[in-house]
């Protein structure tokens, strides 16, 4: 067990730079400077080129990388070229906001798609199957931007249940879990959308399995048979399908927070690839892959907790 | 193999590691004599690290330039008392205010002026160049200091009242480093930085001891809200859900939104004039570059009434001049001027391309001069996306096969290094009074990427030079008149549109809003010290 941990943390060190370096790579092929983006185009030429000696952007492509490699190993993340702050200093200032958002929004995406999608399996081509369905689809074609500035108009405005904007207090008071709720329904629902469907399939299908037809057979409620027999045994398509859906909330999570003023790695990282602010994006696509590894560890872990049959060792 | 209780804790302990992170919220108690305001944000307030407009919101409630501009664009002192231009113009002579102090206690007297511009500002601002004619800075009294130039800058007081001059303390700059800017800024202004939490709010608190404010402000002494909070939302409609239910008192918004709250009675909102003046840039280097009724041609070839229209939703006005209200060199007769030359007439564009040879065979839609087809390449930043499909259909009408290419904003000095483009659809918010002229139209003086068409017009040097030199302000007027002439008559810079771009709007329960509203940008100056709740 401690080995896999082991091993599987020593495998995240080469694809999270693998991750950095493309970002490093595809950033400065794009066109345009960071110095002369916020020093404007009225400032002196050699005023720039101070700056940019001070940053090494001078220096041939292939140098600034081995720099930053051996920044990255000696645990520096460079500068803000925008902010002359730390890079490592502004995204962990972020960072927190960003994963209570993700992770709200994955919970209640995960508790929102069990929950529908267990209903639609157990009501098969009825009336709670087609309005799960009806939902799903709509979650799922709904903008996030809309779909973000819809609640809030309802919820916020035109009854005043949740906070507009903003983050709030810490997210496990009452002040930060009403600040929460809005932006992590709204990053939440379409992925609801589609894990549900996803859900009512893998179920239906267990369904069918004569291990199933068995317990029916025995006389056990269908209550019993659907939570001990066939819940559990659909779970690893849904782990999966979570574990691949965090990339995609933390990308949402760049439109959620837009809208709804949330402070996290977001606005930042927007901002960051305007201003060609390499040490930022770098830093922040690091954190990324990280995070996004470190989920898939934990659906990992899932697996063999939802089937003993699977063992991590 | 571990026991799956462990897998399960495990399992938690790592939700809850990520989790961890999330504890750090910076809390603010909004008072009754809180003004809340928004902001989209920014990446320092150094001055020296970056020179964007949006720091300028914050460093002007913080900190204080020497002279400020009123609303008529004409310098007033703040910091200063007296001041004089020598008779050979070789010396300006200042004597700054007495008995006012930075807000980390440091006294504002000449030698702190001397060490901040000569050891600090001159060496790294990006408006440095501004004082390149300054030799020295000499001390000549406690209050009182000489700027020595090497060549006479008679609109000295117009530069130092640009509001990226602003004054700080270089103590301030030494004792906290990278993070000036960040997790620092020190003024003399009406407001004392206390805190920027990354991503959700700057902080302000009412400096007691100012007394200094510029005297075309109803209230020169200190600011009647304790604290003003500046929240960073980014979205229109979200600034404008947060002002409709109170928990904003004062928005800037596009225009576009004020009819969401124009129609709430408690509302005061009234267009402040940020002016942004829009035109076509023909690139002297490509194939408009040589030939004036090529470029009529496409002159002629832009319906502005349908561009506004079709782009704007009918919010703009047909523009006839580079230079708007709110920048210095301001002529009110370009509009007669202008609509002379810039109107819209499809045959007369037709016409002229004939005459340059660009002739549209039979059976054909684009023109063709020599077997070439009149194929040409559109530049514009993406989110004048739309507006640039327009123009382009406008010009395809006449017989040009346009390629329209927009990029985003971090492109543009790369897209402009390789000079692959005949149009530009661009454009300039004027928010400083600065002279646009300068910028967009000059190849002498200052650097050069402003002017990106490449044109280089010894006549057109001379008269805008004349403009930012002379003494005189009816010389001054007359250089800046004919320079904007010859602007539209030589066709480089072909003006499109001004958009008034943002609405400031106010809670009723807010009061001395009429001067911000007058003023050509959102001086903070104004904001801090002219508005109170009623």
């Amino acid at each position: 067990m401690l080995t896999y941990l082991i091993r599987r943390l020593l495998v995240m060190i080469p694809i999270v730079l693998g991750v950095a370096t493309i970002v490093f790579f595809a950033m400065r092929l794009a066109p345009g400077d960071p110095v002369r983006i916020i020093a404007g185009p009225q400032a002196p030429e050699d005023r720039v080129q101070e700056i940019r000696e001070k940053y090494g952007f001078d220096k041939p492509l292939i140098v600034q990388y081995t720099i930053w490699l051996s920044q990255i190993v000696r645990g520096e993340f460079g500068n803000s070229v925008a902010s002359g702050v730390p890079a490592i200093r502004m995204v962990t200032e972020r960072l927190g906001a960003t994963l209570e958002l993700t992770i709200s929004a994955f919970l209640v995406s995960l508790v929102l798609s069990v929950l529908l999608g267990t209903l639609a399996a157990v009501n098969q081509n009825g009336f709670i199957d087609n309005l799960v369905t009806f939902n799903a689809m709509l979650w799922l074609s709904m903008p996030g931007f809309w779909l973000g500035l819809m609640l809030m108009s309802v919820l916020a405005v035109a009854v005043p249940i949740f906070p507009i904007s903003g983050r709030g207090d810490a997210f496990w008071t009452w002040e930060g879990i009403r600040h929460l709720i809005l932006p992590a329904v709204t990053l939440a629902l379409p992925s609801a959308g589609a894990t549900a469907r996803i859900v009512r399939s893998s179920l239906l299908e267990t369904m069918s399995q004569d291990y199933v037809r068995t317990a029916r057979s025995k006389g056990l409620k269908e209550r019993l048979v659907v939570s001990k027999h066939v819940f559990r045994n659909s779970l690893i398509p849904l782990i999966t399908l979570m574990a691949l859906r965090l990339p995609a909330l933390f990308g949402g999570a760049v439109i959620v927070e837009s809208v709804f003023a949330w402070p996290g790695l977001g606005t930042l990282l927007i901002k960051a690839v305007f201003n060609r602010d390499y040490a930022i994006t770098q830093t922040t696509a690091l954190f990324i892959a990280a995070l996004v590894i470190l989920a898939n560890l934990l659906a990992d872990f899932m697996y063999s907790v939802a089937d003993p049959r699977i063992r991590l060792d | 193999m571990v026991a799956k209780g462990s897998r399960a804790v495990i399992a938690v302990a790592l939700v809850l590691s990520v989790l961890a992170f999330g504890t750090a919220v910076a809390q603010v108690t909004v008072t009754e004599d809180t003004l809340v305001t928004t902001w989209g944000g920014t990446d320092t307030l150094d001055t020296f690290r970056s020179a964007l407009a949006a720091p300028l919101f914050v460093l002007g409630l913080v900190c204080d330039t020497l002279f400020a501009f009123d609303q008529n664009l004409q310098p007033q002192p703040v910091l200063v008392e007296s001041w004089e231009q020598s008779d050979d113009e070789m010396t300006w002579s200042f004597a700054l205010k007495e008995g006012i102090t930075f807000h980390d206690g440091t006294p504002l007297n000449a030698a702190e002026i001397e060490t901040y511009l000569e050891e600090l500002f001159f060496p790294q601002s990006f408006t440095g160049w501004m004082f390149s004619n300054v030799e020295d800075v000499l001390v000549t009294g406690e209050y009182t200091f000489d700027f020595v130039l090497s060549a006479p800058v008679p609109l000295m007081i117009f530069n130092l009242a640009y509001p990226w001059n602003i004054i700080q303390p270089a103590g301030a700059y030494e004792e906290y480093g990278d993070a000036y800017g960040y997790d620092a800024l020190v003024g003399t202004g009406p407001f004392v930085f206390e805190e920027w939490a990354a991503g959700e709010h700057v902080l302000l608190s009412r400096n007691p001891d100012y007394t200094h404010g510029p005297s075309f402000l109803e209230n020169t002494g200190p600011a009647h809200f304790d604290q003003i909070l500046i929240r960073e939302i980014r979205e229109s409609a979200t600034i404008v859900n947060e002002f409709r239910v109170g928990d904003v008192n004062y928005i800037g918004i596009p225009t576009s939104h004020l009819d969401v709250v124009q129609g709430d009675p408690n509302v005061t909102a009234g267009v402040v004039t940020n002016y942004g003046s829009n035109y076509i840039e023909v690139n002297a280097s490509g194939l408009f570059g040589s030939d004036w009724r090529m470029r009529a041609a496409v002159n002629h070839a832009f319906d502005r009434e349908g561009y506004i229209q079709a782009g704007y939703f009918g919010a703009a006005q047909p523009s006839y001049g580079l230079v708007t209200p709110a920048s210095f060199g301001y002529w009110p007769g370009m509009d007669e001027f202008g609509k002379k030359i810039l109107y819209y007439d499809a045959e007369e564009a037709a016409r002229l391309l004939d005459a340059a040879g660009w002739v549209l065979p039979a059976g054909k839609t684009v023109r063709e001069k020599d077997g070439e087809p009149l194929s040409i390449k559109l530049i514009t930043f993406n989110f004048w996306q739309t507006q640039g499909e327009i123009l382009a259909a406008m010009l395809t009408e006449v017989g040009m096969d346009v390629e329209l290419f927009a990029f985003e904003y971090g492109s543009f000095y790369g897209v402009l290094e390789e000079d692959d483009w005949d149009l530009f659809l661009a454009g300039w918010i004027d928010q400083s009074g600065f002279s646009t002229l300068q910028s967009l139209v000059t190849t002498a003086g200052i650097p050069k990427l402003t002017n990106v068409t490449g044109n280089s017009n010894a006549a057109l040097d001379a008269l805008v030079e004349l403009m930012n030199t002379t003494p005189e302000p009816v010389v001054r007027e007359q250089a800046a008149a004919a320079a904007q002439q010859k602007v539209v008559s030589d066709l480089f810079e072909i003006p499109t549109v001004l958009t008034l771009s943002y609405a400031g709007v106010i809670a009723e329960e807010v009061g001395g809003f009429e001067l911000l509203n007058a003023h050509p940008w959102r001086l903070g100056l104004i904001l801090a010290l002219d508005m109170y709740r009623k």
